[in-house]
């Protein structure tokens, strides 16, 4: 016959494993004395509890750290070598195309990046000054009210304007210092000496 | 700092000394968790490197919510889960051989074991939340809080699945029990 009483069904696990308090300890063994049900549960639940793992013994728990541990690596490693030949897969097309695809992108960066310099000064913020391809003008700006940003942008453009003036004037520069004074005096024909001297009077004369 | 995530941190960290300690914590509980689902020491052992192959790659996954313990449960049950759908159900076991080695082969043990037998296959035959549950409160000694949270159900469930396992489970008994006296019956009167 079943037992209707599920208080002491509760209790019975607790029961079981020792952690109840006395009273109610003493409560579960009168109801177990009289009910054969409940009796049966705590033998069944007793059984239960009893069934025992063998233990693999001594060598076995300090060989598992150690098994795990290289099985974690190698785990790891695996995954690594499957994530770089998933890229590696992705990348196998042919050398040339792979270099057209990389000169591509490297350019397009630099187009966008040269376009951001250029329009950056029209915008809202900075109505006063604007930039075409050979001139700067200018109205009243107010330096205090440039952004970092903006200063970034002026130091870059006038940098790349600068660098290209350089350029240019470098080797006129150059070629100016290496030529020899007197070999161009020398290389005066009596007409161009006259034209010189006369030139040089009239500096004299004029102070 | 809970004791599990500093261990955990440090392992991320890769130290080493932080992964054997987090293995030598919970490897004895999680294999005898282990062992009481499959009934064998190959599979239990199988299973116990797999749960932990498993948490230590995946950490970063672990979302520190619940504990580490139960989140390396979790994975442990569901690996072990899988086994039992490959087999079909839980190891039919045997008679514990151990037992009959050690000891004289008396009829009481006999008995006893018989009556463990018969238990072992009731239980094959509970459904697996029930096994499991029953399995945790009786045979583990857990809460039925962390029981819940293993299980990933609310309390009640857990507390649910508890009864009916214990119910189910004298049921079958009672009803081997019937079987084994009317069959004691039958072979005393042809004897007679």
């Amino acid at each position: 016959m079943t037992c209707s009483n599920k208080d002491i069904g509760k209790l019975i696990p607790a029961f079981l494993a020792q952690e109840l308090e006395r009273a109610e300890r003493d409560i579960v063994t009168e109801h177990l004395e009289s009910c054969s049900d409940c009796k049966m549960e705590l033998i069944l639940l007793r059984t239960l509890a009893a069934e025992t793992v063998p233990d693999p013994g001594d060598a076995f728990w300090e060989e598992t750290p150690g098994t795990i541990y290289r099985a974690v690596q190698r785990e790891k490693a695996r995954k690594k070598r499957f994530d770089l030949s998933w890229f590696a897969g992705r990348i196998s097309m042919p050398r040339w195309a792979l270099t057209a695809a990389t000169v591509s992108v490297m350019l397009t960066i630099s187009l966008l990046t040269l376009l951001s310099v250029q329009h950056r000064p029209d915008s809202s913020r900075s109505p006063a000054y604007v930039f075409s391809d050979d001139t700067m003008t200018y109205g009243s700006i107010n330096v205090a009210t440039l952004s970092q940003d903006d200063i970034d942008s002026i130091n870059s453009w006038a940098g790349g304007e600068l660098s290209s003036i350089a350029q240019e004037v470098e080797p006129v520069m150059a070629g100016t210092r290496d030529t020899d004074i007197y070999e161009e005096l020398a290389s005066l024909n009596a007409s161009e000496i006259d034209t010189l001297a006369s030139t040089i009077q009239t500096w004299e004369e004029e102070g | 700092m809970d004791e599990d995530l500093d261990l955990i941190n440090r392992t991320e960290a890769g130290e080493r000394d932080a992964f054997d300690e987090l293995v030598k914590k919970y490897q004895k509980s999680l294999y005898a968790t282990l062992y009481r689902m499959v009934s064998n020491h190959e599979d239990a052992s199988d299973l116990l490197q797999k749960t932990f192959i498993k948490a230590f790659t995946g950490l970063k996954s672990f979302e520190r919510r619940s504990s580490f313990k139960t989140w390396l449960y979790q994975i442990g049950i569901n690996l072990a889960k899988n086994v039992y759908r490959d087999r079909g159900r839980f190891n039919q076991v045997s008679i514990d051989d151990v037992i009959i080695k050690k000891n004289p082969r008396t009829l009481d043990i006999l008995i006893q074991n018989e009556s463990r037998l018969l238990l072992r296959k009731a239980l094959a035959e509970l459904p697996q939340k029930q096994r499991l549950t029953l399995m945790f409160r009786i045979q583990e000694g857990r809460k039925f809080d962390e029981i819940a949270e293993i299980m990933k159900c609310s309390l009640g469930t857990a507390k649910a699945n508890y009864h009916h396992a214990v119910q189910k489970l004298k049921l079958i008994m009672k009803e081997s029990f019937e079987e084994e006296k009317t069959d004691n019956k039958e072979a005393a009167r042809e004897e007679n």
